[in-house]
């Protein structure tokens, strides 16, 4: 009794070891605070319309189409549209598919495994939509504020395209965003 | 006597489950924009209309059009939401109008709608939003904190 009580003990004491992997990982929950630090940057300018054209030719540089501009709000929203290779692992569940059905139809469906693979090699349509959010912070001091949606389509040959996903885009792409702003803030004062 | 125990115990639990069968009281209009309203005590339309935008964009919408004279926002937001298998994608639409009533008064009138998206992406059917009234008051709640966030200046 002893004996199958120690074993018992042991097997807890070395299960316990194992318990921090069933731990829920818990993502942190941003609050609007630090949403804003993220989605916020402040620039030295003359007014709130110089800051909108910086931002406009910034936007004009990465391709956007202007859908809507309000300057007595200082708004403005953008869309474009990109193309995007397909991942490695599409890709390859695509191969593997096309063999597969080859195999299965002793041959006869190759044809339609190729034409199959084409789709493979067909990038994604991603849309990519963003807000921008002109504001007074003092006499000296405007604050801009940048907002954007990612929506990636797939395209299918023979058939219509059809929505992958829809997400948020993460700090890096604001961080690009604002390096850009720089660069743009520092030829708008050098007035070249 | 075994029988008559078990007619009885069924009837009970059938009664219990009527409440599910209930039908939902529809609100009036009135409610509906008792609940979509709020008054806000501001110096100015374009600290407000601001703030309103701010808050659009704490919960991820894109301004589709503003128009400042007349006081009108409207926005949208597109996203995955848990669905019985899986996820599926929604698109709340939403539009916020502004209503001058006195000196530095103004009224605040929004409203959502919530449509499920297809297999294109495109917006197909309207979808009721799970208790509406914690959504507006939400969204309000939020406006105060903007409200309150733009007066300090961060």
């Amino acid at each position: 009794m002893k004996k199958f009580i120690a074993e018992f003990l042991i097997f807890v004491f070395i299960g316990s070891f194992c318990s921090p992997v069933f731990a829920k990982n818990e993502k942190i929950k941003t609050t609007a605070l630090d949403k804003r630090a993220i989605q916020t940057k402040i620039y030295d300018t003359k007014s709130e319309s110089e800051l909108m054209k910086m931002a406009l030719n910034v936007l004009q540089d990465e391709e956007y189409k202007i859908i809507n501009l309000d300057n007595d709000l200082s708004l403005i929203t953008a869309m474009k549209e990109s193309a995007r290779p397909r991942p490695f692992a599409v890709k390859a569940g695509y191969y593997t598919g096309a063999l597969l059905y080859t195999g299965m139809t002793f041959g006869v469906g190759a044809v339609i495994a190729w034409v199959w693979i084409k789709d493979a090699h067909t990038p994604y349509n991603v849309e990519d939509t963003i807000t921008i959010n002109v504001s007074d912070l003092n006499a000296k001091q405007r604050k801009i504020r940048i907002i954007s949606s990612e929506k990636v389509l797939a395209s299918h040959t023979g058939d219509r395209t059809t929505l992958k996903t829809i997400t948020d885009l993460d700090s890096q792409f604001y961080q690009d965003f604002y390096t850009k702003m720089d660069k743009e803030s520092f030829i708008n004062k050098q007035g070249l | 006597m075994f029988k008559k125990i078990v007619l009885i115990q069924v009837c009970l639990i059938l009664t219990l489950c009527l409440p599910v069968c209930a039908k939902q009281q529809e609100s009036t209009s009135m409610e509906i924009r008792q609940m979509q309203t709020r008054t806000y005590e501001v110096k100015t339309k374009k600290e407000l209309m601001e703030a309103i935008v701010n808050v659009l964009q704490d919960r991820d919408y894109l301004i589709t059009e503003s128009n400042y004279n007349l006081g009108v926002v409207s926005g949208y937001k597109e996203c995955k939401e848990k669905a019985f298998l899986g996820q599926r994608f929604v698109r709340f639409e939403t539009s916020v109008q502004i209503n001058e009533l006195g000196k530095n008064s103004y009224k605040v009138r929004t409203n959502f709608i919530k449509k499920a998206l297809d297999l294109t992406g495109n917006p197909t059917t309207k979808q009721e939003i799970k208790n509406p009234e914690e959504f507006y008051r939400e969204f309000f709640s939020q406006l105060d904190k903007s409200l309150f966030i733009e007066s300090q200046g961060i």
